[in-house]
């Protein structure tokens, strides 16, 4: 040190408080879980509550619907019936439907509503992995049936 | 110093402890005895333990998140649903759907929970509760914007469940419904 002669060395314990509380903070109020959101298009949903009839079949509309042991997709009145395989988590199998939803992608390159159907006894966790599938094809309108 | 003797012209001079006094660097051979002297004194490596406590610092405020603190799947056992092609989550009031309860959480309001009930007619308490949240939710169709929920469930929930508490959000004119998803990383292809 100029002048000084002696040597002082750097007080470190106020930076160890200063550390071990930042540390107790941030390990208390992490968030270690990445928790996220789908969606969903209430325009497109249809409350069973609604009287009102169901509007008129458009040309171009199209719907997923998951049943129990299968999964209907349906453009223009045109049928697509896929074997549904989920594991023991309730996880689908969706490789046949990313096809068929990229064939559709290719027929209706601008299109991005599209109708989720479900049967009463599928798993939460099938509905979101049909769901998620048809996010991640550039159908980002999926409005859910609650019929 | 002396002189060797037998030699006119030159001049030998016999070797000394220094060669001159004036490259005798005493002040540096203190200041090494010094130092080599504190050397043998025991002491804790404080400077190693800061670098680990600021690693650890930089870490936690890299997966800092203010948000998130309303879901409590947690504490009621339950694992929601995981998904690729996901969107931010946004702070928004949230149903809860467990095996037994609907509990609604908002975060200016207190926590409503009921049992779910066996037909649709025993929801009319909570369409209360949305009723008075929707009083304080300032929202403007005309702009665009949407009087959100956030929806959890079980993974292995019946979708019939879920879709009688959306049915109920829906009429009671909660236009934008968001379910709450584990990311899940995408593979690298």
């Amino acid at each position: 040190m100029a002048g000084g002669g002696g040597e002082e060395d750097l007080n470190l314990v106020p930076f160890i408080d200063l550390f071990s509380v930042l540390i107790c903070f941030l390990l208390m109020t992490a968030v270690w879980m990445n928790v996220d959101a789908l969606s969903t298009n209430t325009s497109l949903v249809t409350a069973a509550e609604d009287d009102e009839p169901p509007p008129e079949e458009k040309p171009d509309q199209l719907a997923v619907t998951v049943m129990a042991n299968e999964i209907q997709m349906v453009v223009n009145g045109q049928v697509t019936r896929l074997p549904l395989v989920i594991d023991k988590e309730g996880r689908a199998n969706v490789d046949q439907v990313l096809a068929v939803l990229a064939e559709w992608k290719r027929m209706f390159p601008d299109k991005k509503d599209i109708q989720l159907n479900t049967e009463n006894s599928v798993m939460y966790q099938t509905m979101i992995s049909v769901f998620d599938a048809l996010m991640g094809s550039g159908w980002t309108d999926v409005g859910v049936n609650t019929q | 110093m002396s002189y060797v003797k037998g030699s006119y012209h030159r001049k030998i001079l016999a070797p000394g402890y220094h060669v001159q006094s004036k490259f005798d660097l005493h002040h540096l051979r203190e200041r090494r005895h010094e130092k080599a002297r504190k050397k043998s004194e025991p002491g804790l490596p404080l400077v190693a333990l800061i670098d680990i406590f600021s690693m650890l610092v930089i870490f936690l405020l890299m997966n800092f998140s203010a948000s998130g603190e309303i879901f409590f799947m947690s504490k009621q056992g339950m694992k929601i649903p995981e998904a690729k092609n996901t969107n931010p989550l946004e702070n928004q009031p949230l149903v809860t759907i467990t095996t037994k309860e609907v509990i609604l959480v908002s975060p200016k309001h207190k926590v409503y929970m009921q049992r779910i009930p066996p037909t649709d007619e025993g929801y009319e308490p909570l369409r209360v509760k949305l009723r008075e949240y929707k009083a304080f939710m300032k929202v403007d169709p005309a702009k665009g914007e949407k009087r959100k929920m956030n929806i959890q469930a079980d993974q292995k929930t019946p979708i019939y469940e879920v879709k009688r508490v959306m049915t109920v959000l829906i009429t009671e004119g909660w236009d934008g419904i968001n379910f709450a998803v584990m990311r899940k990383e995408a593979k690298k292809e």
